[in-house]
Formats: structure tokens, C-alpha cells, sequence
């Protein structure tokens, strides 16, 4: 797994690639959150070169999409591959969680809450 | 698909689940099971695996050895995760309830969830001194 952090617009990017799964899901854990608690008040989870996630990742994706709601943020996730996509639905956080289908879309949606704040 | 079957033992480490990926890819590629099964059956079996691993110490006897076996038959894909350690049933687990809003969610029970509804089987039986835990996908 790697996790490389950008910042477009005030905004927070995290982008993963590889695999997340229990070997690695604490130093997702901890790199997420610190973003999270970072003061911006949106985190976008660049999912476009995860192959692989297994539940220790997913409660990962959970526990920092919970701490930005509480903090009065928004974390939002894109790019599933169909795999990634397969598993966010069956454990419903196509529901809970906002998901966009590319980076692109993330994007366009997120913008204009940056700029107008 | 080739018919045919794959078996090792693994250590009770939570490293070993990067054996069972690379386990799981060969055999995908030996029996020529499809991708999108195949990532079904890696993330069962890893889910499984992590389970024993990180329960397993808990509940004395711990589990000294992992056997996995995977095979191929008749369009289905069938994997078998056996331990010796104390009895654990994981599909007693109670299911995560999905429905819930992002602020009830809790994080437990994601695992084995998947597993119960991504494969198309999945079986718990206590044999002796050891817990086999099955389960298979039907290939299209």
C-alpha cells in the first residue's frame, strides 16, 4: 500500500494504491485521521489504484469518514474498482459513505463548497 | 476451469495472510478461475484466516497451525480453513447492521459478514479437537 497526501483547492487528497488489508490498516488508520484532523474541512479518498481492501481497511474508511462528520467535515471517496465497489455494497457504504465514481466527478462536486469557504 | 486442489499449513501469524494472497493467485492461475471469483475467494480466505489469528490466542487452546485447502470442481470454487484451536463459530457472530446511518455504524463484524455474503456457501462444523470452517463460489 501507499498513501500519497495532496491538497487541491483546500482541500485534502489521500491517494491510495496497492493493497489495505490487517498488516497495513493502522498506518491508513493513522495517516487518514491525522488528515482528517487537519483543519480542512474536506477529505477525498482517491481510491482509483486500490486493487485490494479487506474489513480492516474498511473499518478504517469508517472510523475517518465518522471523525469528519464530527469534526463538521465531509469525506468523500472515488474511483472504486469494480472489486473495491463489489465490497463498499455489500457492507451498505454505498449508503453511508458519499462515493464518486471517478476522481474527476469527486471533483467537480467538492469544489464549490471549497471555494465559497 | 482445471480441476484440481491446493493445500499448505500456515503459521497462527497474521503475516501469513500475504501467503494465502499469493496462494490464492497461483491457484487462480494454474485452474484458470476467473478474476472477479478469485478476488471473492482471497478476501474470504483472508478474512477467515485473520479471524483465527487475532481470536484465536483469546480463547485457550490457541491455535498452533492453520491448514487451508482450496479445489476446483464441477464450476465451483471450494475453500477449507481448518484450526485446533478452542471451538469458535464465526457465523454466531452477530451480523453488522448495515441500515444503520454513518453515526450508529459500528466497525466489528465487517469481516465475516462479507464472507456469509460474497461466497455462496459457507459451513461451520467441530471435528474433534479442530474447527473446519468451508465455504465455495459457484464460476459462471
Amino acid at each position: 500500500m501507499t498513501i500519497e497526501n495532496e491538497n487541491i483547492n483546500g482541500m485534502s487528497i489521500a491517494r491510495l494504491s496497492g493493497h489495505v488489508d490487517t498488516l497495513n490498516a493502522a498506518e491508513l488508520e493513522s495517516s487518514l485521521l491525522s488528515l482528517a484532523e487537519s483543519g480542512k474541512k474536506q477529505l477525498l479518498v482517491d481510491c482509483t489504484s486500490l486493487d485490494y481492501v479487506n474489513s480492516a481497511g474498511l473499518r478504517v474508511f469508517l472510523l475517518v469518514a465518522k471523525r469528519m462528520e464530527s469534526l463538521g467535515g465531509t469525506c468523500a471517496f472515488c474511483g472504486l474498482s469494480p472489486n473495491v465497489k463489489l465490497v463498499f455494497e455489500t457492507i451498505g457504504f454505498d449508503r453511508i459513505l458519499t462515493v464518486h465514481d471517478t476522481r474527476e466527478a469527486a471533483l467537480a462536486q467538492m469544489r464549490p463548497v471549497s471555494t465559497a469557504a | 476451469m482445471r480441476p484440481g486442489s491446493l493445500s499448505t499449513k500456515l503459521h497462527v501469524k497474521l503475516g501469513e495472510t500475504q501467503l494465502v494472497g499469493r496462494m490464492v493467485r497461483e491457484f487462480g492461475h494454474w485452474h484458470d478461475v476467473p478474476a472477479d471469483a478469485l478476488f471473492i475467494i482471497n478476501l474470504s480466505l483472508d478474512e477467515v484466516v485473520t479471524n483465527i489469528v487475532t481470536h484465536s490466542p483469546k480463547r485457550p487452546p490457541g491455535a498452533r497451525e492453520i491448514l487451508i485447502r482450496l479445489s476446483t470442481h464441477d464450476g465451483e470454487v471450494s475453500a477449507e480453513v481448518e484450526d485446533d484451536g478452542a471451538a469458535f463459530n464465526p457465523l454466531k457472530l452477530p451480523p453488522p447492521n448495515i441500515a444503520a446511518p454513518l453515526c450508529e455504524r459500528s466497525p466489528g463484524g465487517l469481516g465475516i459478514h462479507l464472507v456469509r455474503s460474497l461466497m455462496d456457501q459457507v459451513n461451520y462444523r467441530r471435528i474433534g479437537r479442530r474447527n473446519h470452517f468451508t465455504m465455495s463460489k459457484r464460476v459462471a
